[in-house]
């Protein structure tokens, strides 16, 4: 699915991120350290399709994620600077083969702060579109 | 290599779109208008709604009337928040309001009891697909009333 697909991607990008200890394809979990990104899939567009047999896959589908980046309290611009990094790694990504799924293009927008959360910790996101091989 | 495009049918789409007889404009606001009206009903059910605003959330969500801005386009929208949320803890004294709905909206981190993030978006982008089809009828229903 997109949001492993990305965070693999996203690990061998040369960021000094790793899945499962500071990159996650979930909502930051409670055990994450302060500086962490998190790739949430929360949508998508409808895909593309053709003629073909039942349960066939479809020829193009178009998840909507948005991409999270939190950093350590007091921290805010390493955590801006990191998310401009990502998101430079997946805007008009493609066409490319992320473990093994075709991947035609992803649209990026701009990394915006969110806010603060509950302990204080800087957090900038952004949202993208993938269009891609099903998966 | 030389490719050549032929375009046919200008001519036939510009003798249609003169015999409506109105501007486009008011078929593409009348078809927008539709779609964000149904979006309303969608994106307060799937609002969260906190103890901190009481579901004032929920019932700000509200269509913007549609019109045509100064670039010639037509443009409808789906909006939430406004004074209603002026009230809350999180509202005050920030020199831009609306961060309360914009945290709702986009932070996919809180756990909500009811609603989910992206109660807008999701639901917006959903209708907003069947755009194409709807403004097409409405240009056709147009025309059509204009031969009467």
């Amino acid at each position: 699915m997109l949001g492993d697909e990305l965070a693999t991607y996203l690990a061998a990008a040369g960021l000094g991120l790793t899945v499962g200890t500071n990159l996650f394809s979930v909502p930051f979990p409670a055990s994450a350290p302060d500086a962490s990104v998190c790739v949430v899939e929360w949508g998508a567009l409808a895909s593309e399709e053709t003629f073909g047999a039942s349960l066939s896959a479809v020829a193009m589908e178009k998840p909507l994620f948005k991409v999270m980046v939190r950093g350590a309290r007091d921290a805010a611009d390493t955590a801006r600077q990191l998310a401009g990094q990502v998101c430079k790694k997946l805007r008009r990504l493609g066409p490319a083969t992320l473990s093994g799924v075709a991947y035609y293009n992803v649209t990026a927008e701009p990394p915006q702060f969110m806010s603060f959360d509950d302990n204080g910790r800087p957090r900038w996101h952004f949202d993208g579109t993938a269009f891609k091989a099903e998966s | 290599m030389k490719v050549r495009v032929i375009v046919e049918g200008q001519r036939e789409i510009l003798d249609e779109i003169q015999q409506i007889g109105e501007s486009p404009v008011e078929a593409g606001k009348r078809a927008f208008g539709r779609i964000t009206e149904r979006v309303v009903p969608l994106a307060k059910a799937d609002c969260p709604v906190e103890s901190e605003d009481g579901g004032a959330l929920r019932d700000s969500i509200r269509t913007t009337r549609p019109n045509l801005t100064r670039t010639g386009r037509v443009s409808a929208g789906v909006v939430a928040g406004g004074a209603q949320l002026a009230r809350l803890a999180s509202e005050r004294g920030r020199v831009l309001p609306g961060i309360y709905g914009s945290i709702q909206e986009e932070d996919m981190t809180l756990h909500h009891s009811t609603g989910q993030a992206k109660f807008l978006g999701r639901n917006f982008l959903r209708e907003a697909e069947r755009a194409p089809d709807e403004l097409r009828a409405e240009l056709d229903e147009a025309i059509a009333r204009a031969r009467r």
